[in-house]
């Protein structure tokens, strides 16, 4: 029975990996690792099973000294020299060519243009959207973070740059990452296998059938930890309809900018409650006087917000720091327009002040 | 020692022996230019300075044992609105931030001054993002404290200043002087580094990444202290190294050829030659970095027109290497411990020499294994190519080593029960850089807890554990006292399974998906975190059983014999403590370090030692 275990590929690519790779080239670089496993198990039993054994078998005994042996032997040196060195040429083939399929992405991809910056994911679609929907707090850390769809079955394409720092693109479920510059792009592909159809008809199968975790895996500073999003893989129908019609018609302005706030990663640095944090709370923010340590104080109206979101940099709010990665082109007018319905949601000096226009009754057609 | 009187007092006096009051000693110890005095020195603030850091290690490891949660309650207020109060949870460290806070009056409204502007006053804030903050100050400190002030110098400036020069027969390093300087240029770069910690603390990891190492805390000198700490304390590498290169080529005792010194001091010369060539390139980056980040130079941040990767290519360039700097001391000491404790010659003696050479020159060509999914795809392939170069050597020493115990007498006691965990512990980690160099599994394993599992099984199972099986092993000679030999076990037992607790789970944790360097995790990573996390109180235990064990020995262990294993190499022959000037004589050699099949050890009774027929004839035929 033990033995059927050992030999049951499936086991082990439960106890390292939990499931198998998601992704069309997941299973060449599962193969190797689960490959060097079985040859680092081999290896190191036969060597610390050697060291055991003659540390039982020669342990120190009164009267009898250490006997003579060789003290070298070129045949078994160069022997064991030179099979190791065939093994790893070998093996690095092997990394070599599954990595190929890693790095060369097919032609007809979806392309979709990746922005990082401290502490978000933001994937911009061809329809010009971003995410439409945020996980529930505390799945991952403590915040909420985008949830992304993908079409199943479709080789898609990041094209990814940095705001600010060196991030990295990881999702495990699919085994690879790629960092992320902010003096270059670099690009990420992926394509994964059909939804099964068991998975396609429950609506709400979690992860990982149907859910991919994104980390990020290149230290990036104090909420590194939180910056994380979800893939999730919808059927092809689920995609086009929601490439046509991101957000719901009907939803109010302020609930669409309140989703914003979370899958954009306004949240990362700003509350809504009214405690402070990395840049100041949206809580009774709107309509009221605020000081700034470059310029006089002003009271916050459309404009201001408009600015603080294009330009970040132009006007620093009184004791906090020039930190705020600028949103031009990731956040277009109709989407500032839902975050301002959102900030005037939570002031009680918003002035008059509609909150139910819908998105779709907000301004001209835009994402 | 300005009269012939004087000198020889102290020529006969073990280097222990005070110098009269307490005044007068630590004068003595302060401005002593004796390598064993400086290596009792360097032993005992590395040793304080690795208190401190694991101190920062069981911290961050405690911090994981639950996740960074959030707890949203929602109440009703005097004027009927619902408020939603957010409590962040799981975070047991938050050391706040002092920030301006706008005054507010009892309606909640900002207070305002005489022009209108709005009031502001400090307070310690906390929040998510400032308990985060704690967390990555800890593992940086960690980080930085182990790499830059305790596992380089562990080795070769504490063991290897006491016993390099002795088992070379010298009277001591060809530099004293310098050595002395080394020594306050290493204090004075952990003081300037540990200061930044002080003020607050830093966040950059110890690896110092651009960009985010040029702006965090932009107006904080904080970056700078830790910076310039790891910049001084290169110095004191580099003197070091250039300090024993010399004395190896210079300073053997007479009839000593290459070939018939330990291979301990084969590994520290090689350690040496890596140190001279490498730590300049640091240092040039780290001025760089500092440069950047006070100057804004524009070499590295990309906002000024640098290449960030071009700083992890020059931080890899001296980082690579120097982890073969932080190893090959290890397997030196590993090479002591498995001939002496089993009376066994060394199996190819000059295999484990040359694989020593042949690991320092490859070493300077694989650093962009570090890089893969940072560099270009071609570089990418050619340093996966490059780096399994550096596994035959490894592998090639593994061999011999186990070998040399074949047909052994093998005794188990404290220094030979952790050489044996470090051919274990360094299998599992030499192994599992094969995933690491293989492009494709990298990939996946890059900066994920696999990472940290295989780091710490090289460089805490490889070097850390052979440091203390040094300490362990040379302790009767240090001190002139034995340790209670079966306390000291139990404590070592406890380390190697609460080392394997601690790290192994961690290979599980990153091949399922763990970053590194995170605060917190998805749940599914809780059981394997909790378990590590028990795995650093085990190991807590076990390293405190070993300092009362060595506390113990000074306090009243029974005086050790000069010989007490009964090794070859010639700090076996003098005294235990050895006298101020090493040797009564200067040595003359007449045998090899491991001629434990032709030659009785010093101070042994050959009756204890039967040797074959024509034992002696063959020790003078192969010298
Ligand atoms: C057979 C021998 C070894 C091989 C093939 C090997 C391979 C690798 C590779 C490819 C990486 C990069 C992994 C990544 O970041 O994705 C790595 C990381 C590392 N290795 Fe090794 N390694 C070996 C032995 C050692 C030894 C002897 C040490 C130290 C004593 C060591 C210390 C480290 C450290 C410190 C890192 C990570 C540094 C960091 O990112 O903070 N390795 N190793
Ligand atoms: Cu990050
Ligand atoms: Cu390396």
């Amino acid at each position: 029975m033990i033995g059927a275990l050992l030999a049951n590929s499936g086991f082990w690519t439960r106890v390292f990996f939990r499931e198998k790779g998601s992704a069309t080239y997941s299973h060449g670089a599962d193969v190797m690792f689960l490959g060097l496993w079985w040859f680092s198990v081999f290896c190191f039993v036969g060597l610390i099973g050697t060291m055991i054994y003659f540390v039982i078998k020669y342990r120190r005994r009164p009267g009898r000294p250490a006997m003579i042996s060789a003290s070298h032997n070129n045949v078994m040196e160069i022997t064991w020299t030179v099979i190791p060195t065939i093994i790893v040429v070998l093996i690095f083939i092997a990394g070599f060519r599954a990595y190929a399929a890693q790095i060369v992405a097919p032609a007809g991809t979806l392309n979709l243009d990746l922005s990082a910056k401290k502490w978000a994911w933001d994937i911009t679609y061809p329809n010009g959207s971003g995410a439409t929907e945020s996980t529930k707090p505390n799945q991952m850390g403590a915040l909420e973070v985008p949830i992304y769809v993908i079409p199943e079955d479709t080789p898609v394409k990041l094209t990814m740059s940095s705001e600010d720092v060196i991030h990295s693109f990881w999702i495990p479920d699919f085994r690879f990452k790629q960092d992320v510059f902010p003096n270059r792009f670099t690009t990420y592909w992926f394509q994964t296998e059909p939804l099964k159809e068991t998975d396609r008809d429950n609506p709400d199968l979690p992860y990982p059938n149907k859910e991919h975790w994104l980390f990020c895996a290149e230290y990036c500073g104090d909420n590194h930890s939180e910056m994380a999003a979800i893939i999730r893989i919808v059927p092809q129908e689920e995609f086009t309809r929601w490439m046509s019609e991101p957000f719901d018609k009907g939803m109010s302005l302020v609930e669409v900018g309140s989703i914003l706030y979370k899958t954009k990663g306004c949240v990362q640095c700003h509350s809504v409650d009214g405690s402070d944090n990395t840049g100041p709370t949206w809580k009774n923010l709107f309509g009221y006087e605020v000081a700034y340590s470059n310029a006089d104080s002003w009271t916050i109206d459309e404009n201001a917000i408009r600015e603080a979101i294009y330009n970040p940099g132009v006007k620093i709010r009184q004791g906090y720091k020039n930190q705020m990665p600028t949103y031009q082109g990731r956040i277009n007018d109709k989407e500032l327009r839902a975050l301002i319905a959102y900030m005037k949601s939570l002031s009680d000096k918003a002035g008059e002040f509609d909150a139910s226009q819908t998105w779709g009754g907000a301004g001209q057609a835009g994402g | 020692m300005s009269s012939e009187h004087t000198h020889d007092a102290h020529h006969e006096g073990s280097y222990l022996t005070p110098a009269g009051g307490v005044w007068a000693t630590i004068k003595q110890w302060a401005f002593t230019v004796d390598h064993k005095k400086l290596g009792v020195m360097y032993m005992t603030s590395v040793l304080i300075l690795f208190f401190i850091g694991g101190m920062a290690a069981l911290g961050v490891r405690l911090e994981l044992w639950e996740p960074v949660r959030v707890q949203v309650t929602q109440t009703v207020n005097d004027q009927g609105e619902t408020v939603e109060t957010r409590t962040v949870t799981g975070q047991l460290f938050n050391a706040g931030k002092v920030q301006p806070v706008p005054v507010l009056d009892e309606q909640g409204n900002p207070v305002l001054d005489d022009e209108g502007n709005p009031v502001f006053r400090n307070e310690l804030v906390k929040n998510l993002n400032t308990g985060n903050e704690t967390y990555n100050r800890l593992f940086t400190l960690h980080g930085a404290i182990m790499v830059f002030m305790v596992i380089i110098p562990s080795i070769p400036a504490a063991l290897g200043n006491f016993f390099l020069p002795i088992m070379l027969g010298a009277k001591d390093v060809a530099f004293p002087r310098l050595n002395l300087l080394s020594w306050y240029i290493y204090v004075f770069g952990s003081i300037f580094a540990i200061a930044s910690v002080l003020a607050g603390g830093v966040d950059t990891g110890w690896t110092f990444y651009t960009p985010y190492s040029t702006t965090t805390d932009a107006d904080h000198w904080r970056v700078v202290f830790m910076i310039l700490g790891a910049f001084i304390l290169g110095f004191s590498s580099i003197l070091t190294g250039l300090n024993f290169i010399v004395t190896v080529h210079k300073l053997r005792a007479p009839g000593m050829g290459w070939f018939d010194m330990p291979l301990f001091v084969w590994a520290i010369y090689a350690t040496a030659i890596i140190q001279v060539l490498a730590t300049p390139v640091i240092g040039v980056t780290l001025l760089l970095l500092t440069m950047e980040r006070i100057l804004h130079i524009g070499i590295f941040d990309p906002r000024l027109g640098g290449d960030p990767v071009l700083f992890q290519h020059f931080f890899w360039f001296y980082s690579h290497p120097v982890v073969y700097v932080m190893i090959l001391p290890g397997f030196g000491i590993l090479s002591e411990l498995l001939t002496v404790h089993s009376h066994k010659r060394i199996f190819g003696y000059r295999a484990v020499a040359y694989a020593s050479m042949g690991i320092a020159a490859v070493s300077f060509i694989v650093w962009g294994h570090h890089m893969f999914t940072a560099e270009g795809e071609l570089a990418a392939v050619v340093f996966s190519a490059l780096t399994f170069l550096v596994a035959i050597p490894t592998g090639v020493k593994m061999f011999n080593w186990i070998a040399t115990l074949y047909k052994g007498s093998i005794e188990i006691n404290t220094p030979m029960f952790y050489g044996l965990a470090v051919l274990f512990l360094f299998a599992i980690g030499g192994l599992t850089g094969l995933p690491l160099a293989t492009l494709a599994t990298d990939m996946h394993l890059h900066d994920s807890y696999f990472v940290v599992a295989h780091f710490h099984y090289t460089m805490m199972g490889g070097t850390i554990i052979a440091f203390v099986g040094g300490i362990f092993h040379w302790w009767p000679k240090m001190f002139g006292r034995m340790y209670n030999d079966r306390l000291a076990l139990t404590g070592a037992v406890l380390v190697f399974i609460g080392f394997n607790v601690t790290f192994f789970t961690q290979f599980f944790l990153g091949t399922q998906g763990m970053p590194r360097r995170y605060a917190s995790y998805v749940d599914e990573f809780q059981t394997l975190h909790q378990i590590s996390t028990v795995g650093s109180w085990i190991l807590l235990a076990g390293f405190l059983i070993e300092a009362a064990a060595l506390i113990q020995s000074l306090i009243n262990g029974p005086k050790a014999p000069p010989n007490p294993w009964g090794g070859l190499t010639l700090e076996w022959t003098t005294e235990s403590p050895p006298i101020e000037h090493n040797f009564h004589h200067e040595p003359i050699i007449k045998h090899g370090p491991y001629d434990f099949d032709c030659v009785v050890p010093p101070h042994w009774d050959p009756k204890d030692y039967p040797l074959e027929e024509g034992a002696a004839e063959r020790a003078a035929a192969a010298h």
